[in-house]
């Protein structure tokens, strides 16, 4: 919380409301703002790519994945640290998120410690 | 024992008891001749034989020309069976002829040889000894023992020469008679008079009663037969009629003869035995019919089964004279309705299974849906308690982190109870349903399934529509059913695919659709995909239509499948709607339009 960030909004986006309120009330406990998104295509349509320092990101998700939100957003060189988390992920999902760069895979219920390291790690990296 | 005798006369053949004929003769030999051979056969029919024999015939003569024919004469002249007396000894005791003493004397005849066991009476009479004075006379006895003889085992046959008659004898003689014979040219020959052609006449109707008789009892056996129906009767000695059919159900021998009651009662299974026999006692006893099923045992261990019926019948006096009834062998009417009550357990356990696998395949996608709350709640749950052990607790945060913590908790349990519905055995019964919240349940069900797929699902779902008489998890099933049927015809596919689901009411009905923009449908399929087990899917195994489809119709409606344009097809079903319970206003109808998914 002392440290200064490049880029210091975390963005997080799922089309489940529950969890992207539950995701947002962490982050704001820890003093971390967050913006959330119903949907990878609201994200990508934001004009936030830039100013995101992290990505929380569900995969599966009606229209466009997780994964493909990732291939979208190295396909046009953007680059924001993302932390998939899922309720069915199996491990070849996991290696291929991992290869593609993203920091961290978790799965549903996920361990909150764990969660607000990697996104502490992602914004200072 | 036959009422038609034979005669020993080739030209007559039979007659029968009551017969009184006479015969006119040329010679003593053809009198012989004839006589003999009509006492032979009353002697082989076991009839006692009477021979009143006139000059020139004597006694001897009679025992030798008989003796020719009848080798052991001398035996049946010894019991008793053949007796041969003169006619003056017979017909003129006293030196008179009385009519009246003469038709007593056969009389007494047939009632000594009935009481010694004889068939009958068999007579001949030679008249060669009548002289003019006494034709008069004669001619009434003639007349009189028309009446004498009949209905009598008695057979008369009187023997005259035609050269002692003259043209009115001989008519007197025929009108006597019901029949004579006389020798013509060296024939004999048979001239019948109206009594005997009466005669004749009654034995041919006797003869086509009892055909008939016979018929109709042939009809009623083969009609018993087909129907597995017996009759019987029995009263207070015992049993007195068991038709054939009922030899058979219970498995006796009819030419056993009637099984004696208590073999009878041995047969009954020993479970229903008290149960028959009080039955039985108390319906004699109410004076009233009764109806009893019960089982039998046989000898073989086979058991069958029996719809019996009892009627007692009573005299004027109230007292029993006997019970008659039937009993239906219900064994394989009782087979089928067990095969029919196990096959109905089947497709009841069978739908159960295409439910519980239809659940299967949906666990992974509603643990998905289960996850997503719980870990809502985990998370919030850890953020209310960090909000609440910082040094300085912030207790509206924290409030605010356990009141998602609720919804996230409230969310994760109606999920839970939703499937619960689905999996419970046995049906619900009818209620007051309002299809379109079946329908927005099932979405909110099979949403993740769908999204999977990257399928949206589409509502058109009409506005106060009259509610339906349903058993809630059939509905429900039926839904599932279309909607799975329509995401796996869409599964795999490319481009943007939507399940579309509308309601709508109609005339005293509503309309349900569930439409796809799949592969379609290849017409020699269209008519295949109701029947069980038929299947175009590689996992599935082809219940889930025929299983819709009778669960609408056992609702009262119908479910059919349409071609959709460009492609796909569309599963409509109707379901009556509930008679209103109270009046309602607005029939107008105004559609919600709702996208789930985009």
């Amino acid at each position: 919380m002392t440290m200064l960030m490049k880029s210091s909004h975390v963005a997080i986006v799922d089309d489940d409301d529950l969890m992207r309120s539950a995701l947002q009330g962490l982050l704001k406990a820890v003093g971390l703002p967050a913006r959330t998104f119903a949907s990878a295509e609201e994200f990508l349509e934001s004009g936030q790519l830039h100013d995101t320092g992290c990505l929380i990101a569900d995969i599966r998700m009606s229209g466009m994945s997780g994964l493909e939100l990732q291939a979208k957003l190295n396909a046009e060189r953007v680059r924001i640290p993302t932390i998939f988390i899922t309720a069915h992920g199996d491990e070849q999902m996991r290696m291929q998120a991992l290869r593609a760069g993203a920091v961290e895979f978790l799965a549903k219920p996920f361990d909150n410690r764990a969660l607000l390291e990697s996104v502490r790690a992602a914004l200072n990296s | 024992m036959s009422a038609q005798r034979k005669t020993g006369i080739d030209v007559v053949a039979e007659i029968g008891w009551g017969t009184h004929c006479c015969l006119f003769h040329e010679t003593k030999g053809d009198l012989l001749d004839t006589v003999v051979s009509y006492c032979k056969a009353g002697l082989e029919g076991h009839e006692f034989c009477l021979w009143v024999v006139a000059a020139p015939v004597t006694e001897e003569d009679a025992t030798r020309a008989l003796r020719h024919v009848v080798p052991d004469i001398d035996r049946h002249i010894a019991d008793g069976s053949m007796e041969i007396v003169a006619a003056r000894d017979w017909y003129l005791q006293d030196g008179t002829f009385d009519l009246n003493r003469v038709i007593r004397g056969w009389h007494e005849k047939l009632a000594l040889a009935t009481a010694r066991g004889y068939a009958g009476v068999r007579v001949t009479g030679d008249t060669a000894w009548l002289d003019k004075n006494d034709w008069k006379d004669f001619s009434d006895y003639e007349d009189s023992l028309n009446e004498a003889v009949a209905n009598q085992r008695l057979a008369v046959l009187c023997t005259y020469p035609i050269e002692a008659c003259g043209a009115g004898e001989v008519l007197d003689v025929v009108r006597t008679h019901q029949f004579a014979i006389a020798k013509r040219r060296g024939n004999w020959n048979v001239i019948e008079t109206a009594g005997h052609k009466q005669a004749k006449r009654e034995i041919e109707e006797r003869k086509r009663a009892e055909e008939a008789l016979r018929r109709s009892e042939a009809y009623l056996a083969e009609a018993q037969r087909l129907s597995h129906t017996g009759s019987w009767a029995f009263n207070a000695a015992g049993t007195v009629y068991w038709s054939e059919e009922n030899f058979r159900i219970w498995g006796f021998d009819p030419q056993q003869g009637l099984p004696r009651r208590e073999e009878s009662i041995q047969r009954l299974h020993p479970e229903d035995r008290d149960r028959v026999l009080a039955e039985a006692m108390a319906a004699v006893r109410d004076k009233r019919d009764y109806v009893v099923e019960f089982r039998i045992v046989l000898p073989d261990g086979t058991v069958r089964y029996v719809h019996g019926l009892g009627h007692p019948v009573f005299d004027a006096n109230g007292g029993l004279v006997e019970v008659v009834g039937t009993q239906v062998d219900v064994t394989e009417r009782k087979r089928a309705e067990q095969e029919r009550e196990k096959l109905h357990q089947l497709e009841a356990d069978l739908a159960r299974i295409n439910r519980l696998s239809t659940m299967g395949e949906l666990t992974a996608s509603l643990a998905h849906e289960i996850r997503q709350p719980i870990a809502a709640a985990v998370t919030d749950a850890n953020t209310c308690l960090r909000w609440l052990e910082r040094a300085e607790p912030d207790v509206e945060e924290g409030r605010q982190a356990a009141g998602r913590v609720v919804t996230d908790v409230t969310r994760a349990a109606d999920i839970i109870s939703s499937i619960g519905v689905l999996f419970k055995k046995g049906a619900a019964p009818r209620e007051r349903i309002d299809v379109n919240q079946v329908i927005r349940e099932m979405i909110v069900m099979l949403r993740s399934e769908a999204n999977r797929h990257g399928i949206s699902m589409r509502t058109e779902l009409g506005a106060d529509l009259p509610h339906v008489m349903a058993v809630r998890v059939q509905l429900q099933q039926v839904l599932m059913n279309l909607m799975l049927n329509g995401i796996d015809a869409m599964k795999g596919a490319s481009g943007g695919h939507e399940l579309t689901i509308t309601s709508a009411a109609g005339d005293g009905h509503l309309l349900i659709s569930v439409g796809d923009t799949g592969a379609g449908l290849r017409p020699e399929h269209a008519d295949r995909i109701f029947d069980a087990f038929f299947t175009t899917k590689d996992q599935g195994i082809g219940m889930g239509l025929p299983i819709s489809r009778s669960i609408v119709e056992s609702h009262g409606g119908r479910l059919w499948v349409t071609a959709n344009s460009p492609r796909g097809v569309t599963f409509q079903f109707s379901l009556p709607q509930a008679v209103a319970t109270h009046a309602d206003p607005a029939n107008e109808l105004s559609y919600e339009r709702s996208h789930t998914k985009r």
